[in-house]
């Protein structure tokens, strides 16, 4: 019951304290599951990351719900995961409550037409990683191109276009092994 | 009524969501902001600010303050925990197949052909900020303030890969000195 707890501590403590989201959040995370607390081993911690970062959902829920399975089954996984999140939601309501009283104020107005055009480039910048890190070529590049021109133009729901990419994508899989195996055999 | 929605909205979010917190800023927008109306872009985008600047998981701030502006408190409490509850379902089947199978050649290479569909879905939501609410001096024989403060802040976390929080709070300050 004290790791429980203690779980739910630190995963709040990240929760209040971290800046910047899911992977600023990694950081900490490693400092205090792996370097302090040693309830994990190093190597074991980054495995489960290497996993952790492929599934779908809030990757600094996912971090916290495995990491506190890992460490105290499902009991902790659950106390890791409120911990992670409690914080960020009593911050959020207490700004949200402000927010919609100021939000029409002259200064805060001001404020938010130098923000909007910042936020732009700040979702610019991981789309252009994204591309990088996707080898995006002259053969591939028709799937971003056909997201943008669904979605933005045509006012297709994102879920019916991953719902596809999934179905093709595993598809895709299946068939490139049975390649491999041809080849191989 | 509305919670339904608000939870099934977030729950299909917290289900289809790969790729990371960008890239389920545009299923988010879809939702929120074409599907049921309950938010102007313009709005969207200024809690998208202010989620990144307040501590914790930018997703859940994002849920929170949206749940919260569409259904007050339970509204916000509900988006939260319908964004949460399928990693929970998930847990118990991802331990079991592929923490055994690590190395698992189809998880791999399903995963790595699904990218360039995310850098997509990313990019969707950075043009969907691109209108003029977010760009409001924006013309030929306007000022453009707004688009030199895209530009820098573009190239501060792009190539100098400045905090976020910084950049936003400098935008902030520019955009209460000039406008």
């Amino acid at each position: 019951m004290r790791t429980v707890w203690q779980l739910f501590i630190t995963f709040f403590n990240i929760g209040a304290f971290t800046l910047g989201g899911g992977y600023a959040m990694l950081d900490m995370i490693e400092k205090a599951v792996v370097s302090r607390r040693r309830w994990i081993q190093r190597d074991e911690f980054w495995d489960m990351i290497t996993i952790v970062q492929m599934l779908p959902g809030v990757f600094a829920v996912n971090t916290a719900l495995y990491t506190g399975y890992k460490i105290k089954g499902l009991r902790g996984a659950i106390a890791a995961t409120l911990g992670a999140i409690i914080p960020s939601i009593v911050i959020i309501l207490v700004i949200a409550v402000f927010f919609l009283d100021y939000k029409d104020n002259p200064v805060v107005e001001s404020i938010f037409r130098g923000i909007r055009p910042c936020v732009v480039a700040l979702i610019l910048s991981p789309a252009i990683k994204m591309f990088i890190n996707a080898k995006v070529n002259w053969k591939t590049a028709i799937f971003p191109i056909a997201t943008v021109v669904l979605i933005y133009f045509l006012k297709v729901s994102p879920v019916y276009i991953i719902l596809a990419t999934i179905i093709c994508s595993v598809s895709f899989a299946f068939y490139s092994q049975k390649q491999l195996n041809k080849s191989i055999s | 009524m509305i919670y339904w929605q608000l939870f099934w909205a977030y729950l299909k979010i917290g289900i289809l969501g790969f790729g990371g917190g960008y890239a389920m800023l545009s299923m988010i927008q879809f939702e929120v902001v074409d599907h049921y109306c309950w938010m102007t872009m313009e709005e969207f985008a200024d809690i998208v600010a202010l989620s990144q600047m307040t501590p914790g998981p930018v997703s859940i701030n994002l849920a929170t303050f949206i749940g919260y502006t569409v259904g007050g408190i339970w509204g916000s409490l509900l988006a939260t925990t319908a964004i949460v509850l399928p990693s929970l379902l998930m847990l118990v089947l991802v331990m079991k197949f592929l923490f055994k199978n690590k190395e698992n050649y189809i998880v791999k290479t399903t995963l790595a052909s699904m990218k360039p569909v995310i850098a997509g879905l990313i990019f969707v939501a950075a043009l969907l900020m691109m209108n003029p609410t977010s760009f409001v001096d924006f013309g030929l024989h306007q000022n453009n303030f707004s688009v030199i403060i895209c530009a820098v802040s573009f190239v501060a976390v792009f190539w100098a890969k400045i905090n976020p929080i910084l950049i936003i709070l400098a935008s902030g300050l520019v955009g209460y000195l000039i406008y």
